[in-house]
């Protein structure tokens, strides 16, 4: 009698085993189509491809938008945001010093001031950790004049995966190696990173010290000491996604007597802007629905556009391989007004 | 009894597979099931995609784009022009008051003007030039000014729609005076019947066509020229079907998107047929041309329009298909203007100021 019942359980036991190994080669034959779907070389194809892919990747990298703002720019530089390239961002919340429930503002508890920036940025962070830490994968910092383009960030960030400690912007050089992320171009923070600021860096007055410093100097100063690596955001030519200046300092044959080539960690590249550039700096309020327009809604008729295939996600070993590189890299920049220590 | 045994044990054993490849069967296929959020990419749309991406229209129309500058501003304006959308111009001519061969600049009028004041000069000289020299080789003729922005595709797009060899005058339909006439800054383009008309019938009349005087007002004019010749006049904003908003901008975009009322000025408003809107309902999605562009401007189009990419599914290129109007349904749809108060201008009762 015992030994019947052995038998029948044992032969559940092997049957589960194998229909679930003939199952997982289904499966993995499935992705594998998936794949060759992406990969089709007709272009017409590829135009369906690219419509379906945007909007997919919109649910697959999840972005988090937090946009420092003050009260005065509540009715002017907010509505904007709100109603130009924020409303591509999976969420949106502005950081201010009054709250606006119906624009989505919120109260930080920071009087408003240029050396409370940075504090006001740790408020925000804490805020979002608290609130929304684990429901999105990426955390975007703009001001109120940045303008970013939400797919062009998605499609940056799709080969990375949020659980690693890693954050993206336009990287400055300055005293400690890794540098900084500019703040008025904007910046972007994994899960991970956000994580490991408010459960390791905000309580230690060493690795992330309250003071009166600039602000986006200071987080890349405690994202530093945490761990967090500096991402290369440029795109495959070098040239620049995240823009510190206003766009008509990235065009040509335009002066280039500005700040930004001695201040930027790379190289500078003296072409024109990337064709997949993520942001632009010191926005004018009437510039936000110009953008808008100009990229959004104004269509050109018949000229084929290039298309783009969504880059590959990074494995696990890839991943830390260009963690590691990213982490030991120096500043290519030689105009550099500092040396570094 | 062993014999039966082992029998009864391997029964018990092909039951329990059996019974675990079903159960596991149907706990993964939920499983499956319900982890299929990702869309899969269906075959059938790729197919109408391509088959609707693979609809030709016929060869694109030919545009001479002539544009007015004058010689301070050809190292400016005029090269900003030739470096951005004039490359995409069938040919591209500028008329001012002296010749500069490495740009393609005409002297059309005497080289102490070439001024604003020498405007309707330059622009009576220039479409003479114009359809001296090249009148049988396009279709369709644009005035611009060298502050204009054009983006060519579209405006190929919108004429493809009509024939050239029909009398149609183009652009932002305007009044003055209750005379029809385009504005000048945003753009005009007449047909290749139309400036035939223009160079014979009109550039020698001072019966139905100003003459050469200083201060012209250049679009004004050229307006009560193309009537008193039975030319159409095809406003831009009911060009495209489906389609009610300008698609030619007297104004800088910038102009448009402030939503102030003081930025769009009362000139404007006045002269235009329809309300001007402002923010993001100003504009067609298949605008053409824009006025009062700086060089920093023209450069800022050229990025934003055709090198920064979105990548988003609204930037899908559109492939309209679009039927060409018979000159029975030009008729029908943009009727000729009612010429009676100014097809005589000797004899013109009232004469507008600086007339």
């Amino acid at each position: 009698m015992y030994r019947n019942i052995l038998c029948l359980v044992l032969g559940l036991i092997i049957g589960i085993q194998l229909t679930d190994f003939l199952e997982y080669f289904q499966l993995t034959d499935s992705q594998f189509a998936s794949t060759s779907i992406t990969q089709l070389e007709e272009g017409a194809s590829q135009l369906a491809t690219e419509e379906e892919l945007a909007l997919w990747l919109h649910n697959e990298t999840r972005v988090l938008c937090m946009v420092l703002t003050l009260p005065k720019n509540h009715q002017s530089r907010v509505r904007r945001v709100k109603g130009t390239w924020g409303r591509r961002c999976n969420k949106l919340i502005f950081i201010s010093s009054q709250e606006d429930r119906e624009l989505g503002v919120i109260d930080v508890g920071v009087p408003e001031d240029r050396n409370n920036l940075y504090l006001k940025m740790r408020k925000a962070l804490e805020y979002v950790y608290r609130n929304h830490g684990e429901d999105y994968d990426w955390f975007l910092k703009a001001d109120d004049d940045t303008f970013v383009i939400m797919e062009n960030l998605r499609f940056l960030l799709y080969p990375y995966d949020p659980e690693a400690a890693l954050y993206f912007g336009h990287r400055f050089r300055t005293t400690f190696p890794q540098g900084y992320m500019s703040g008025g171009a904007g910046y972007v923070m994994s899960r991970d990173a956000l994580r490991r600021l408010n459960l390791f860096a905000f309580n230690n007055s060493q690795f992330c010290p309250i003071n009166n410093n600039s602000e986006d100097r200071q987080i890349g100063f405690c994202l530093q000491n945490v761990g967090v690596v500096a991402g290369d955001s440029r795109d495959e030519e070098g040239r620049d996604r995240f823009l510190p200046l206003s766009l008509k300092f990235m065009l040509p044959t335009f002066p280039t007597d500005n700040w930004l080539p001695k201040l930027t960690f790379y190289e500078p590249v003296n072409e024109t802007g990337s064709t997949s550039g993520i942001s632009f700096h010191y926005v004018k309020i009437h510039e936000f629905e110009m953008y808008e327009y100009l990229l959004y809604r104004l269509h050109i008729f018949g000229t084929p556009l290039s298309q783009r295939t969504l880059p590959p996600r990074l494995g696990p070993d890839e991943l830390q391989n260009q963690l590691n590189q990213w982490a030991q890299e120096n500043s290519t920049n030689s105009n550099a007004w500092l040396k570094q220590e | 009894m062993t014999a039966k045994m082992k029998l009864r044990s391997q029964l018990h054993l092909l039951t329990g597979f059996m019974a675990g490849f079903v159960l596991a069967f149907v706990l993964l296929l939920y499983v499956y099931d319900v982890s299929r959020v990702t869309p899969c990419w269906s075959s059938t749309s790729t197919m109408t995609t391509a088959t609707t991406a693979r609809i030709e229209d016929g060869p694109p129309p030919r545009i001479l784009c002539m544009v007015l500058t004058c010689p301070e501003n050809v190292q400016s304006l005029a090269r900003s022009v030739y470096e951005t959308w004039g490359q995409r111009c069938s040919r591209l001519i500028f008329a001012s008051s002296e010749d500069y061969e490495p740009l393609g600049v005409v002297g059309v009028v005497e080289p102490t003007g070439g001024g604003y004041e020498d405007l309707w000069n330059k622009t009576r000289e220039g479409f003479r030039h114009v359809w001296e020299h090249y009148a049988g080789d396009y279709d369709w003729f644009l005035k611009a000014d060298d502050d204009t922005y054009v983006v060519m595709e579209n405006l190929q797009h919108l004429l493809r729609g009509f024939d050239p060899n029909t009398p149609v005058f183009f652009g932002y339909k305007m009044s003055r005076y209750n005379v029809s006439y385009m504005s000048g800054g945003a753009s005009y383009i007449l047909s290749r019947e139309a400036l035939h008309r223009f160079a014979t019938q009109a550039y020698e009349s001072e019966v139905i066509c100003p003459q050469p005087k200083k201060m012209g007002i250049e679009d004004f004019y050229m307006g009560i020229c193309m009537q008193n010749v039975g030319v159409h006049f095809v406003d831009s904003t009911h060009a495209l079907d489906g389609d009610t908003k300008p698609k030619f901008m007297p104004l800088d975009l910038e102009n448009y998107m402030s939503d102030a009322n003081y930025t769009i000025p009362e000139w404007l408003r006045l002269m235009s047929l329809s309300r001007v809107e402002t923010g993001l309902a100003c504009c067609s999605n298949y605008s053409v041309a824009f006025h009062y562009a700086s060089r920093e401007r023209m450069f800022l189009y050229e990025f934003l329009i055709y090198h920064l990419k979105v990548f988003d599914p609204n930037q899908i290129s559109e492939r309209g298909h679009r039927s060409r109007l018979t000159l029975s349904d030009l008729t029908r749809r943009f009727p000729l203007e009612d010429n009676s108060n100014i097809k005589d201008l000797l004899q013109m009762s009232e004469k507008p100021d600086n007339f």
